[in-house]
């Protein structure tokens, strides 16, 4: 049992919850599994309801603790995995290159995140299988024109090789650790900060931020 | 239980040939919606432990959930040694004891019922080593027991308790559970997913869900075990061979119909698996009843049945991550004869047997998001964590039996369990209402509230006037009745 009691881990700045979407075999659980622990599986078993992983990133000196959700691909399991969209700060939309129709439905998955999750979260639009590019059947150009029209953040990947895996989480985690400075100073109050210290989840949203603020109108 | 028609060899055929033609014109459906399903059952068809080598590239050595290429070596020479013999477990030749003396005597194992060792039984692999499905006097008498449920009647689960007891391996052999499959491979594993598309294809036209991720495992599962019992001997002329492997086929999809039809699993998966919700909120209320000390820990965590027993239930542990085949299939006796009462005794007995160690990994943690993420891994895949080896504490074959032997003797009441349906119902009907107040917004709310609260007042003054006026009369009746003396 000790793999299970080593994960006590030291302090962290902030905690950022992500969710990984897409369609079944597009490779999430292999992307969060090379991201988490260096690890790919060829035979990796379909994912049933949810999968998860952390790991701490350091990202501009603060300590950033990403607790990943991996979530079923089949439409089917949709109904027991939109509840993990909640409190999620990221999404990571996963397509096949080397599959059409996985990339057709991003759209989708796209309104999907938007119905369930918080309206400020993070949206990263990831190619993966790059290494199969002789199969490759979405070209990089459509994809970043798709994700340019939606507002979202590109990347292509390769979890069997592992290239651009750390890249995708570090871009995400940035992004979204640029936003939180930004209501930080926007709120300018070192108070968000000491919470978000103690280990709370960190919420991308507006609301958190008009509740907190002394002016609050919610009686009048 | 409704009991569903033996599906014949024939019968099988022609759903399987119409299923074929449906899935392939679904293939070629360029439409977003249309071939998914049939592209991912392929798709899972080559992950399916059964149908597939396992291959895990790591960077870390020296973890246990990862693969030696070494011995993953050595397991297809075992497996080829295996396959080579032809369909029957009896054929299997020890293996080569200088190449691998643990992996020689997992395959004797099958045919020694009592044998006494837990050495050697499972690779060092975790998920990946099941590659070539396992053939062993448990399977056999699992499989009797499988066509006996069938056969038997169906409410009766006090009878399928004392065939699941007297089928619980403690009385026999400590190793009959922990025992891995290397030892009887029976077919290729391309072989073998080509036999469990067919019975998925058929599958999938006869389920109104049609294809859900987690029916090859259960599939893969009737599949390995209906093989054992169809096999002809060694001698078996080639034609036989075929002929046994259509037998075990049909046997197969007649068992997955009776799993997903007469017991329901179907049901969870349909409508928004709105029954699977309400199933697992039973479960969180029995683990409350059952375990509180691990219900605590859990709650501080917000860890939930659905983010873990979920996969449990749905694959029926069929899926290699909680109990290893061979235990796996005493819990399906039971559930085929007993229904899913069962099933939560098995759930609760793996998280009673877990318990310490959920425990013990929690108390090092510091705050509820760290007892998640330590706990939810253990919970995912237990096995991953157990020790396949060795007699001690954590070892898989202990694990097993006394998860076993947890379930056979725990009490669970049907007026309980009916009860938390009911006030799931109850919970389910609120928060609708709690929704719609939601949707009505704020004023809305506070509007309904003000009615209801209104509807209160009035009963109550009604109430209060019609005790008055009951009062009065009963009074007056007295006061004229003392008049009249």
């Amino acid at each position: 049992m000790a793999a299970a009691s080593s994960s006590v881990d030291d302090a962290y700045d902030y905690l950022f919850k992500l969710v990984l979407i897409g369609d079944s075999g597009v490779g999430k659980t292999n992307l969060l599994s090379q991201f988490a622990r260096s690890e790919f599986n060829l035979a990796s078993k379909a994912t049933i309801g949810v999968e998860f992983a952390w790991k701490n990133v350091t990202i501009e000196g603060d300590v950033i603790k990403a607790q990943i959700w991996d979530t079923a691909g089949q439409e089917r399991y949709r109904a027991i995995t939109n509840a993990y969209y909640r409190g999620a700060v990221g999404a990571l939309l996963v397509y096949d290159i080397a599959k059409r129709v996985t990339f057709d439905h991003v759209e989708a998955w796209l309104k999907e995140v938007r119905e369930h999750a918080d309206s400020k979260i993070v949206v990263m639009l990831v190619g993966n299988k790059s290494d199969l590019s002789q199969l490759r059947q979405v070209s990089t150009d459509e994809a970043q024109e798709l994700a340019k029209r939606e507002g979202l953040a590109f990347i292509e990947t390769s979890a069997l090789t592992k290239s651009g895996v750390d890249t995708t989480f570090s871009r995400i985690l940035e992004e979204i650790h640029r936003i939180v400075k930004e209501q930080e100073l926007d709120r300018g109050d070192d108070d968000a900060a000491a919470v978000v210290a103690d280990g709370e989840a960190v919420v991308v949203d507006d609301d958190k931020a008009d509740a907190k603020a002394p002016s609050g109108g919610c009686c009048k | 239980m409704q009991e569903l028609p033996v599906c014949s060899k024939e019968e099988f055929d022609s759903v399987l040939k119409a299923s074929v033609a449906d899935a392939e014109e679904r293939s070629s459906d360029a439409t977003p919606s249309g071939g998914s399903w049939v592209s991912t059952l392929e798709q899972d068809l080559l992950r399916t432990p059964g149908c597939v080598e396992g291959t895990v590239f790591g960077q870390l050595p020296g973890r246990r959930r990862r693969l030696d290429l070494e011995s993953a070596a050595l397991d297809e020479g075992a497996a080829a040694a295996a396959c080579s013999v032809g369909g029957s477990p009896a054929a299997v030749s020890p293996g080569d004891d200088s190449a691998s003396s643990g992996r020689a005597e997992g395959a004797e194992r099958p045919f020694t019922a009592t044998a006494g060792t837990s050495e050697g039984g499972v690779p060092s692999v975790d998920q990946s080593d099941d590659d070539c499905e396992s053939i062993d006097i448990e399977a056999v008498l699992a499989r009797e027991q499988l066509e006996a449920a069938m056969r038997a009647d169906a409410g009766d689960a006090a009878a399928l308790r004392e065939q699941g007891s007297t089928s619980l391996p403690g009385a026999e052999s400590a190793s009959s559970l922990d025992r891995s499959p290397e030892g009887g491979a029976a077919r290729a594993p391309e072989q073998q997913a080509a036999r469990l598309r067919s019975i998925l294809l058929v599958g999938a036209q006869t389920f109104s869900v049609g294809y859900v991720q987690g029916m090859n495992h259960l599939a893969m599962m009737l599949l390995s075990t209906c093989d054992v019992g169809a096999a002809p001997g060694p001698s078996g002329s080639a034609a036989a061979v075929a002929e046994a492997s259509d037998d075990a086929m049909a046997l197969a999809f007649t068992l997955l119909r009776q799993i997903m039809g007469g017991r329901g699993l179907e049901s969870l998966l349909a409508r928004e698996m709105l029954q699977l919700k309400a199933l697992l909120f039973q479960l969180d209320a029995l683990v409350h009843d059952q375990l509180p000390r691990l219900a605590k820990v859990l709650d501080e965590a917000d860890l939930r049945p659905a983010m873990y027993a979920g996969a449990w239930v749905l694959t029926l542990f069929a899926s290699h991550r909680v109990l290893p085949p061979g235990a796996a299939v005493v819990v399906w006796d039971a559930f085929l004869a007993g229904g899913w009462t069962e099933a939560y005794r098995a759930v609760l007995a793996v998280l009673g047997e877990l318990e310490p160690v959920l425990l013990a990994v929690a108390s090092t943690a510091q705050d509820g998001d760290e007892v998640m993420e330590a706990l939810l891994p253990v919970l995912q895949s237990p096995r991953a964590y157990l020790d396949p080896d060795s007699r001690g504490l954590w070892s898989e074959g202990v694990f097993c039996h006394r998860v076993l032997a947890r379930a056979c003797s725990m009490r669970l009441r049907h007026s309980h369990l009916r009860a938390l349906a009911s006030a799931h119902a109850g919970a389910m009907a609120k928060r609708d209402e709690l929704d719609s107040l939601k949707a009505r917004g704020i004023r809305g709310a506070v509007q309904a509230r003000l009615r209801a609260a209104r509807a209160r007042f009035r009963r109550a003054s009604n109430a209060v006037r019609n005790r008055r006026a009951a009062a009065a009369a009963g009074g007056a009746g007295a006061s004229s009745a003392s008049g009249a003396t």
